[in-house]
């Protein structure tokens, strides 16, 4: 976990000084796309382990919808926009170790009892997160912008041990950065917890 | 970029503020704080330990009445120990377990599986082809395994292996060791406690 902190950053930062030596917009407010949603269907993967009984990495598909609220954003002499985003992720992961008591000691070799069910916790599992974030964009050049998305969300999981389900809460943290291919639509990157994405952003 | 970016930052606080940067400002900082607590509870919630149970004392089974893990795919590796009565593992394919200082130690596993136990009472175990059992001081060491398995005993007093397809068994310092053939195989004594169904 701790080694891949660096690479957060060191992403953030890449992203952020590869057009320097372009023809960089950073300095002319409001010199990017007028936009009311952005809307970005995309992948899933995440090393990390989510919420809950849960443990080991992750992959899955979702959509993430953001509403601008502020074409120039919190620095009046930058060209930021802030932005409002709802998500709807599903996820799969599948490396993860049940913990338990025995439901079923049944009889087996020389009379010895072998135990073949499990109740407990951990073990596989689906869940659904439903992320709201504060998306502050950071519009560097035409092709290319970065965002920081610190926000919340709420997730539902469901394990396969048992058929149980259960809900929760948890802390969304995200830096991306979009490659403008054209004006209506970038390819985006994700990198934070809980998963990473990489997606489409449509501009409506 | 970055540092450009924040030293826009930092000059636009200096500038004189009317009602609307002013709310800009405050609108940055509360974002700012916020992100900060958020990218704490993030590092807390992404550190929060492996709890899948390896041979550590810092596994989930230590110190439990009874622990049985379960592992839905190939290749899992597994330890289970110090639990008062009971200690098991359901696993697939490709699986070891390392079961130790409980009172009885279960497993349930597919083929190419690779176990141990020891310093327990009793030891039961069902695995599929190509298993490898180990079983070492203990009181009763119960294992069926599928074709070309290999089981070793070692101090125990009762060992019981039913195989159901061609196997070895070796026992050393054992009281009884009982090897159950399928139909069709016989069981050959090679001497020194080995034993074959072929």
């Amino acid at each position: 976990m701790k080694a891949l902190l660096p690479l957060l950053v060191a992403a953030a930062v890449g992203l952020a000084g590869f057009p320097a030596s372009a023809q960089s917009i950073i300095r002319r407010p409001g010199h990017h796309p007028r936009y009311a949603l952005e809307l970005e269907p995309h992948a899933l993967i995440t090393p990390f382990s989510p919420p809950g009984d849960t443990n080991g990495w992750g992959w899955g598909l979702g959509a993430r919808g953001s509403i601008v609220v502020e074409h120039d954003g919190f620095i009046s002499t930058i060209n930021d926009s802030v932005a409002i985003g709802f998500g709807l992720d599903w996820m799969r992961y599948e490396d993860s170790v049940a913990v338990g008591r025995c439901a079923d000691w049944a009889p087996g070799p020389g009379g010895q009892r072998i135990c073949r069910r499990i109740v407990g916790s951990g073990g596989d599992a689906s869940y659904v997160y439903v992320p709201v974030v504060l998306q502050w964009n950071f519009w560097l050049h035409q092709e290319w912008s970065v965002f920081g998305e610190p926000g919340l969300g709420m997730y539902l999981q469901h394990r396969d041990l048992d058929d149980s389900m259960s809900f929760g809460l948890v802390p969304v943290f995200h830096v991306g950065g979009r490659w403008h291919f054209s004006d209506q639509a970038a390819l985006t990157l994700r990198l934070g917890y809980p998963a990473w994405s990489v997606g489409v952003s449509l501009f409506l | 970029m970055l540092l450009e970016i924040l030293s826009f930052a930092d000059s636009s606080r200096s500038k004189p503020v009317n009602g609307a940067s002013w709310r800009r400002a405050l609108l940055g900082r509360t974002a700012v704080v916020a992100l900060v607590l958020l990218g704490g509870a993030w590092l807390a919630a992404a550190c929060g330990g492996d709890r899948s149970c390896y041979d550590s004392e810092d596994c989930d089974c230590f110190g439990r009445e009874e622990c049985i893990l379960g592992c839905h795919h190939d290749g899992c590796d597994l330890a289970c120990s110090h639990t008062a009565s009971a200690c098991g593992a359901i696993c697939e394919d490709d699986c070891q377990f390392l079961c130790h200082n409980t009172n009885h130690c279960s497993t349930l596993c597919g083929d190419d599986c690779a176990h141990r136990c020891h310093e327990v009472a009793t030891c039961a175990a069902e695995c599929g082809d190509r298993c490898i059992y180990e079983c070492h001081d203990v009181s009763e060491c119960a294992v069926r395994v599928g074709k070309n398995s290999s089981i070793d005993c070692r101090s125990v007093a009762l060992c019981d292996v039913t195989c159901d397809g061609a196997c070895e068994v070796t026992c050393s310092n054992v009281s009884r060791c009982n090897v159950r053939c399928p139909p069709g195989l016989v069981r050959r004594s090679h001497g020194g406690g080995r034993w074959t169904c072929e």
